[in-house]
């Protein structure tokens, strides 16, 4: 309303100001996200020194979160070209079904279990890209929708069941470890490192940013935007089926409950992720950084004996702070 | 309608720091009833910061805020309304969708209804007795709002806020944030009227535009503040546009001084051209030749720039550069074909708010530093460095949020990353809106300079008086087409392209 003073009401007065209240150096806001971490392994490792701070519980922790980790950066890509993605946790479902059903229904080998749910991920997210680019729905409702078929064809070719027959070893082996590390993490880590570098240091990651920020802006600067959309929705539903075909190899079968609960961690890491290391901007370690927050808290908290049902509470309030610092009310205060 | 006697609003001796920088420094403002007051001052002068403290959003370190001679401690924004005091922003916060009696209903918490059911035959009544209590007699409250021509919207603005009146509440001070921002002349001559009608009712009116002389004839009296400093609070009367500049910039402001280079070869030429409002139209620019476009709102001007750029589909006809057909309607293949375009609109069209300055700058058009699968950053900061300094634009900080500068800053922001491209046409819609004196001499200064390296530039202006002084051929719009060309701006009267475009 007129009498109101709103936020974007330009202060020519102010806008020359200097970054106040803004630490420097170490007490930069942007750190404080690696600082959560690190105190957050320090309390359980006092807490519980026999088991926490433990080789098993690193790598159970590390082979728990690299489908949630690549989950999470599925979503990222979209996400920072303006739109949403939520199609992502039933393309994973979907994904899953198809890899496991390779093997039980057709007896394929190895590498068509891989890569044809990647190819039907892709495909998903093409026409979430068409849908919101050309015929202009909003992404929200595409991806919603989208994702929604995808779980009434894994629910379809299953009729409910869970997949795990014929699976050779080999496949699971993907699922496995090598030398002690598990693999899922080393292909998350290969995702991180190529995504990182992809949005912070190539011209396409600028171009993403640029369009998430003024999508009208970029149309006029040259940037092609429609190409770009379309590109986004596609790696994100090929990183969303991959994740699945990982998720696949470490069940050894193909469930489709698995994936819907895995959304709402994404969106958390993510949003968490736009407050450590570029305050109020979505990027790749940042997302990194707060999956493993997020990890550590849960991990520890179990250890603790604190009840299952306190993770989704706990990420549900993580989501809501971590966008009120990115977005909301007291993004302002802290990016100032 | 200057009245003696105690102001129904004051300031005295404002100071505000925001860490370390003082905004506004012993700052005074007394607004009598029934006065409008004019405040003028160059972007980052503290004019939005002291509209906002009187709004109670920023609390002052020092000094007091005044309301009938009585001090309020602690003005809260809540406060503020319930004192009377009422704002309309450059962005007024209408919604083009509802209806204009809801638009101004919302104002008042629909309180001619009950919480369980919107009586419309009383919020119409009330809408429409608000908008004639302004003078405002051909608005209907039940068209939608998006259907209004600018000047209908800000009238609507205006209604909502001093709607209280009818309610019997006193109104004490309406402040204005650029409310012709956009206007053509004659369209923000009804808004003049508008704001005469309020402050004829007893309402003290605070008036902030960068138009000058049409702020001159409308207020009363004029405080004018630089860099947080009151520089001089006095009548408007026996004050001219030039003394005020002056006042405004602290030094003498130059006029600029007509292009010097010699136009070269046809680079733009259309031929045909055509879509939207925009009939058959031909036209050719040389390098080096500066062509202004003057026409009113709706004429096709900013419609010409479009097609040309690619940012919108033309029905017809075609686009050259050099000789070589532009494929129409796609942006970057317009870049490609070298031509740069500046739009209308900089926050919805141009501006990356949060995206840094050199991103903003550097967007569109990577090349100069990247590799194959990187972008070299310190050249990039490098490159960026020296635009900033061409452009003088402040702060000279490659990495501040964009959307912390300046409108002006803004605007020579993006005229750089066009320079970037160094482009053979350069197409610029209403460069200098809602900047300063000093910003806009810079901006002209710098097309000027475009012009000079070979560029034909086209520009587009509501501002008749700058498209002439700028210009080294002017194309006057009308309904469509082109109406006629003036070949000698510099010794053509503006009143006469107002004439030629249909305003007088």
């Amino acid at each position: 309303m007129a009498t109101a003073v709103t936020e974007q009401d330009q202060d020519k007065g102010a806008s020359t100001r200097p970054r106040a209240g803004r630490g420097r150096g170490a007490l930069n806001p942007r750190w404080f996200g690696f600082y959560a971490l690190v105190a957050i392994v320090v309390l359980f490792s006092l807490l519980r020194p026999d088991t926490y701070p433990t080789m098993t519980n690193l790598t159970a922790i590390l082979s728990n979160e690299a489908v949630g980790c690549m989950l999470a950066m599925a979503l990222f890509v979209p996400l920072v070209a303006g739109h949403y993605d939520l199609s992502i946790a039933n393309v994973l479902t979907l994904s899953m079904i198809c890899s496991v059903g390779m093997f039980q229904e057709f007896q394929a080998p190895i590498w068509v279990a891989v890569v044809v749910p990647v190819l039907v991920g892709a495909l998903i997210g093409l026409i979430n890209g068409v849908a919101v680019t050309v015929v202009g729905i909003n992404s929200l409702v595409a991806t919603l929708a989208t994702g929604s078929c995808a779980l009434g064809l894994a629910l379809w070719w299953t009729n409910g069941t869970i997949f795990s027959e014929n699976v050779p070893s080999g496949f699971q082996d993907l699922g496995g470890d090598l030398g002690g590390i598990p693999l899922p993490a080393v292909y998350a880590a290969v995702l991180i490192v190529v995504l990182w570098w992809a949005s912070e240091r190539m011209p396409v990651g600028r171009y993403l940013y640029a369009l998430g920020d003024n999508a009208e802006a970029a149309r006029l600067t040259g940037i092609p935007v429609t190409r770009l959309t379309i590109g986004t929705f596609v790696v994100s539903g090929s990183i969303a089926a991959f994740a699945g075909v990982v998720q696949a190899a470490v069940l050894g079968s193909g469930n489709p409950q698995v994936g819907p609960s895995l959304l709402l961690p994404a969106f958390a890491a993510v949003f968490l992720g736009g407050t450590i290391l570029y305050l109020g901007r979505h990027n790749v370690l940042g997302t990194v950084v707060a999956v493993l927050v997020l990890a550590a808290l849960v991990g520890g908290l179990e250890q603790l004996g604190v009840p299952f049902y306190v993770s989704p509470l706990l990420k549900g309030v993580v989501l809501l702070l971590a966008v009120a610092l990115t977005t909301g009310r007291f993004s302002k205060v802290r990016s100032h | 309608m200057t009245s003696e006697g105690a102001s129904v609003v004051a300031l005295s001796g404002i100071r505000k720091e925001f860490t370390g920088q003082v905004a506004l420094d012993d700052v005074s403002l007394a607004v009598q009833a029934g006065q409008v007051h004019a405040l003028v001052g160059t972007n980052g002068s503290g004019k939005s910061t002291l509209v906002k403290v009187l709004a109670g959003v920023y609390s002052p370190e020092r000094g007091s805020v005044l309301i009938d001679g009585q001090q309020v401690p602690h003005l809260t924004p809540a406060r503020a309304t319930e004192l009377g005091l009422r704002f309309i922003h450059q962005d007024p916060a209408l919604f083009p969708q509802q209806t204009v009696r809801d638009n101004i209903s919302i104002g008042s918490r629909y309180r001619g209804s009950r919480g369980v059911r919107v009586d419309e035959r009383r919020e119409r009544d009330a809408a429409r007795r608000a908008l004639s209590a302004i003078g405002v007699d051909d608005v209907s409250p039940d068209v939608r709002l998006g259907a209004l021509s600018q000047s209908q919207r800000t009238m609507v603005a205006v209604a909502r806020a001093v709607q209280d009146l009818q309610g019997g509440q006193r109104i004490r001070l309406l402040v204005l944030d650029e409310p012709t921002a956009s206007l053509p002349e004659h369209e923000a001559e009804r808004v003049y009227g508008v704001i005469r009608d309020v402050a004829a009712q007893g309402i003290g009116v605070v008036y902030i535009s960068h138009d000058l002389s049409p702020l001159l004839a409308l207020a009363d009296h004029v405080t004018v503040l630089r860099d947080g400093k009151l520089v001089a609070s006095r009548s408007s009367s026996g004050l001219d546009e030039a003394a005020l500049a002056q006042l405004m910039v602290g030094e003498e402001v130059q006029r600029a001084t007509s292009s010097t280079s010699r136009p070269g070869e046809v680079v733009l030429s259309c031929r045909g051209l055509r879509g939207g409002r925009l009939q058959p139209t031909s036209l050719e620019v040389r390098g080096g030749e500066i062509v202004g476009v003057a026409g009113l709102l709706g004429s096709g001007r900013s419609t010409l720039l479009r097609l040309i750029a690619g940012s919108q589909p033309t029905d017809g006809g075609e686009v050259l550069v050099s000789g070589r057909r532009v494929p129409p309607g796609k942006p970057a293949a317009a870049i490609a074909a070298g031509i740069a375009y500046v739009p209308e609109d900089r926050r919805a069209q141009a501006a990356f708010p949060n995206l840094t300055l050199r991103e903003n700058i550097t967007g569109a058009a990577l090349s100069a530093f990247r590799g194959p699968l990187r972008i070299d950053e310190r050249a990039e900061r490098a490159a960026v460095r020296a635009l900033l300094d061409e452009f003088d634009v402040k702060p000279r900080d490659t990495e501040k949020q964009f959307r912390f500068l300046s409108g002006g800053n803004q605007q020579k922001a993006i005229i750089a990353r066009c320079a970037r491209l160094a482009p053979e046409v350069l197409l610029l819609d209403e460069p200098t809106q809602g900047v300063d004196v000093r910003a806009r001499a810079q901006i002209h200064e710098a097309i000027k300079r475009l012009a000079a390296r070979g560029t034909a530039v086209l520009v587009v202006s509501s501002d008749f008086g700058e498209v002439l002084d700028l210009s080294d051929r002017v194309l006057v719009l009308r309904q469509g087409g082109i109406k006629t060309t003036i070949a000698d701006p510099a010794t053509a009267q503006e009143q006469h392209v107002h004439h030629l475009a249909g305003t007088a």
